[in-house]
């Protein structure tokens, strides 16, 4: 497989590989890039199967890094923003020996194991570094030893979770890989052209960055992912696939950027990290008329799989990938794919059923021909004295409203009816709360059943996003997993 | 104090009488059974108008009281169970909080 990857970047040669602040990356450079840190890894005393992680976003730095880690039989731990507490949970946890950061300085890689007088400098996060020192090497042969193949290289995903510390979630690399060569090569440069807007610590990131670089494409890696500079990219580099999220699309959208820079490269937009709403694929469709619109699924525990969008304008899809199979158990739909983690090294698996499918939290419809609709995370149904609502439903409504820019709906806590209904509003244009609230009050009235009438309407300036590109659910006060 | 937040909660009580087609009288306010068995509103409705009255209260008086607490819901003579008793409730949770008429 090792053998494979390489002998693909040198066929593809002068193909561009990556576009890094606007630099365009030959496979040919990255190849010498990747053998160039494999050397620099090795002088570090990086072994094989030992944990490290990568810290820092998309750049040819580090995307070398993830595959002379690979190619070395590592475990990687990509993270974009390192914390203390981050750091702390990944020492417990993965006993990582180094730490590789790429930065636009350069790459710097730290020795966990022996703390020099560098890393106890100002970046902060080595104490606990120090700490698990002696039992570096140990630990990380543990969490190699869980991928059960002393062959294979590992990946270390961190979950995103909204409440306690991240899930720490183990796939093998190698698996992920392996999958993606058994498409075939591209026979045309720049018939790929993709640009990362999930992270690089996400399963759509690393799965975007493998599905275009182990057939040949063009992986554009932004610097920043605001939706200025995300279309700004569109334009300039004619991107042809973009992978996004429903909230993001909705700012391109409100923000007019698909006005201000010439999208028409366009032909594939796939959205996907948390559902989507008919209201907004009506509109994203009405935008970009040309563009194919495909729903993805996936988790960071069973990996992407492939999914055909029934149309455009659909929110319907299949799961049409031979190696995830599916089932819907009380509304929730249970996954078990090919490419499926090897377990949590924090948590018991218990998302997990006793014959091992992995529990998706998240609730689903099934129509008569086998598509399927996300209709919510089964943790964010709001209960309101036993009448029961999900978010994304009232947002759609919500959003139909001329006054309405985006909103988010959530339930609160109260003691007379368990939860009740709240929603922030961005409102397009200057509203009072008092306004608003009439408005949303009569908009709604024969639209909803009245239990979904939000009890408690917030203005605000604008609606919070994870790094993951979901809107932020959770509200101080509000339930908690 | 007690005379500013009357005058809150009867504001409610008109604004959500604006989109009620049952309107519930205000002639004798203070006597006004909330919730129960002769209230006025059903639990849902209830909920949604002591948010409005938080509202107007934190705008009213820059503070922030919660009318659907267990504190609330567990009192042996409800505060729901007339306007009185809400105008008290409130008072109360506002000097709790340090604003005094």
């Amino acid at each position: 497989m090792r053998d494979e990857l390489v002998r693909r970047f040198e066929d593809f040669g002068t193909r561009t590989a990556l576009f890094d602040r606007g630099t365009a990356v030959t496979y040919a450079e990255l190849l010498k890039r990747i053998r160039d840190t494999r050397e620099r890894l090795a002088l570090h005393g990086v072994k094989p199967r030992e944990t490290v992680v990568v810290h820092g976003d998309y750049s040819t730095d580090s995307v070398a890094t993830l595959f002379a880690l690979f190619l070395d039989r590592n475990v990687v731990v990509p993270v974009v923003t390192l914390t203390d507490t981050t750091l702390d949970t990944l020492t417990e946890h993965c006993r990582p020996s180094h730490l590789v950061g790429t930065t636009e300085a350069g790459v710097e890689i730290r020795d966990l194991a022996q703390p020099t007088a560098a890393s106890t400098g100002q970046s902060g996060g080595a104490g606990p570094a120090q700490a698990a020192a002696p039992d570096a090497a140990e630990g990380a042969g543990t969490v190699h030893a869980r991928l059960g193949d002393p062959g294979a290289a590992g990946l270390v995903l961190l979950s995103s979770g909204s409440t306690g510390a991240p899930k720490v979630i183990l796939h093998s690399l190698d698996v992920l890989v392996g999958e993606k060569l058994q498409k075939r090569p591209r026979r045309r440069p720049n018939a790929l052209n993709i640009l990362m807007v999930l992270m690089f610590d996400h399963i759509g990131g690393i799965n975007s960055l493998l599905s275009t670089l182990l057939v040949g494409g063009t992986a554009v890696l932004p610097r920043h992912r605001t939706p200025d500079e995300i279309c700004a990219l569109i334009e300039r580099h004619r991107i042809l696939v973009l992978p996004t999220s429903p909230t993001y699309l909705n700012l391109i959208m409100v923000g007019g950027y698909h006005r201000t820079y010439d999208l028409s490269s366009l032909r594939l937009i796939t959205y996907g990290t948390e559902p989507m709403s008919d209201e907004l694929l009506d509109r994203v469709h009405r935008t970009f008329p040309g563009v194919r619109l495909l729903q993805t699924f996936g988790t960071s525990e069973t990996g992407i799989a492939t999914t055909t969008s029934e149309s455009s304008s659909s929110t319907y899809f299949k799961i049409s990938d031979a190696g995830v199979e599916y089932r819907i158990v009380d509304g929730e739909l249970q996954l078990r794919s090919r490419t499926q983690f090897l377990g949590y090294l924090n948590y018991d698996d218990d998302s997990l059923t006793e014959d091992r499918w992995f529990r998706t939290g998240d609730l689903v419809e099934e129509a008569a021909d086998g598509y399927l609709r996300i209709k919510g995370r089964a943790k964010e149904v709001i209960n309101v004295g036993g009448e029961k609502l999900l978010p994304l439903e009232l947002e759609s409504v919500l959003m139909g409203s001329p006054l309405v820019e985006d909103c988010v709906v959530y339930g609160r806590p109260n003691a007379i009816t368990g939860q009740a209904v709240c929603v922030d509003i961005k409102p397009s244009g200057e509203l009072t709360r008092a306004a608003l609230r009439k408005h949303v009050t009569e908009f709604l009235a024969g639209r909803v059943e009245p239990f979904k009438v939000p009890s408690k309407i917030n203005v605000v300036d604008t609606i919070a996003m994870s790094d993951r590109l979901k809107k932020l659910r959770s509200r101080p006060g509000a339930d908690e997993e | 104090m007690t005379e500013r937040i009357q005058s809150v909660v009867v504001a409610a009580l008109d604004e959500i009488n604006l989109t009620r087609e049952e309107k519930i009288p205000t002639d004798r306010v203070l006597d006004l059974c909330l919730y129960g068995d002769s209230g006025v509103f059903e639990s849902m409705y209830l909920v949604a108008f002591l948010s409005l009255v938080e509202e107007n209260i934190e705008d009213e008086f820059g503070a922030e009281v919660s009318l659907t607490s267990e504190k609330a819901v567990s009192r042996r003579v409800s505060p729901f169970s007339s306007v009185r008793r809400l105008v008290g409730f409130i008072e109360e949770e506002l000097e709790l909080v340090g604003v005094r008429g």
